[in-house]
């Protein structure tokens, strides 16, 4: 399960709830570092990108006939799930695409660092991130975009 | 739900905006014209198929190159196009002037103005794109236009070999597309018909960013071919 690295990016794109996924070969936490880049340009990057990312939205399918309210509103929950699972991954990818074409390596965490860097409200976690983008070289190998 | 419906569910909601707005959509030409309105612009794209058995669509926008924004939209919501212009142009796989193997020719008549590649289905290459201007008057040939998913699955070598995730490939709707602009040349077939009309090759600059204001995946043109990057 992939519950802690949903909740992290839940969290950057704002109010999609936490949720839990079922990549297994993917790490649940990762960072993104690039080398030379200063603290300003990649606090820089991580705002556009949460930008650009938090916009996406799935699409939308065509609407299900249902014979009455009750059904009407089962059915508008179970597509507001599917939509907001969709909209996690959509947001995910987005993520790392727009930092792939900004020259970003992505690297994985543990559990325990991945908590600690997604941690606190957006301010202070841009700070860490951009610290972590424009820090020392990952000594973990860098991992598919 | 097939990943082409929902290609087509995410453009159609992407365009819901344009499609709402007062301004004029531009039009997609079923016929070469006689001769060119000198107070309109006309584009000529081509469009390379995007799979064996689905044809593709194409979104243009006008784009403000200072705020690096589509037009009355986020950093350039203070530069609307004026009432009455056309803002946006979408390409769909019908009415087309020519069809020739994997390529269809469209013509489509447009405010004269700056515009930007701006979606594909499914993604808004708001990470980089190609801006250009279309004269008065005049034929701005685009070039030819490729865009698939970025999965492998596309028709063309070029694209074919772009691959994303494993993670990212095993949901279809989280593969954002490709976009590969061959401009014109002397040996780029032109329509009989439009051979005799005043015509140029579009001068694509690059548009370094825009806005993700369709909602859709995002993605960054690749360099034009034999050229540089957006």
């Amino acid at each position: 399960m992939r519950i802690g690295r949903m909740a992290a990016i839940a969290f950057l794109l704002a109010g999609v709830p936490a949720a839990a996924a079922d990549d297994e070969e993917d790490p649940d936490y990762f960072f993104f570092h690039k080398p030379g880049v200063s603290k300003e340009a990649a606090l820089a990057d991580w705002e556009e990108c949460r930008d650009l990312a938090s916009a996406v939205e799935p699409p939308r399918g065509p609407s299900i006939y249902t014979p009455n309210v009750a059904g009407a509103a089962a059915a508008g929950l179970v597509q507001g799930f599917i939509r907001a699972g969709q909209r996690r991954h959509m947001g995910d990818a987005a993520f790392r695409k727009c930092f792939q074409v900004k020259g970003y390596g992505r690297y994985g965490l543990t559990k325990e660092e991945g908590k600690l860097l997604y941690s606190g409200d957006w301010k202070v976690m841009r700070e860490k991130l951009a610290d972590k983008a424009s820090g020392p070289a990952p000594a973990q190998p860098v991992l598919v975009p | 739900m097939s990943r082409w419906a929902l290609a087509i569910a995410a453009f159609a909601a992407a365009l819901a905006v344009p499609a709402a707005a007062p301004a004029p959509a531009a039009e997609v030409l079923k016929l070469a014209p006689a001769k060119l309105d000198p107070k309109l612009a006309y584009l000529l794209v081509r469009l390379g198929k995007r799979d064996e058995k689905v044809w593709n669509l194409v979104s243009f926008y006008r784009y403000d190159p200072e705020a690096q924004d589509l037009r009355g939209k986020g950093r350039a919501k203070s530069n609307p196009v004026p009432k009455g212009e056309d803002k946006a142009a979408l390409v769909l796989a019908k009415p087309f002037l020519a069809e020739e193997g994997n390529f269809r020719t469209y013509l489509v008549v447009v405010t004269p103005g700056r515009w930007v590649i701006a979606s594909s289905p499914t993604t808004s290459f708001s990470l980089g794109s190609w801006q250009f201007d279309a004269k008065a008057g005049e034929i701005t040939d685009v070039g030819t236009l490729y865009m698939g998913a970025e999965n492998g699955s596309s028709i063309w070598p070029k694209l074919a070999e772009i691959h994303s995730a494993p993670d990212i490939e095993k949901r279809a709707y989280t593969v954002a597309d490709a976009l590969l602009v061959e401009p014109a040349t002397a040996a780029t077939p032109v329509p009989a018909a439009l051979a005799a009309l005043p015509r140029r090759p579009a001068g694509f600059l690059p548009a370094p960013r825009f806005g993700n204001h369709s909602g859709q995946m995002i993605n960054a043109a690749l360099p034009l071919a034999g050229g540089t990057s957006p």
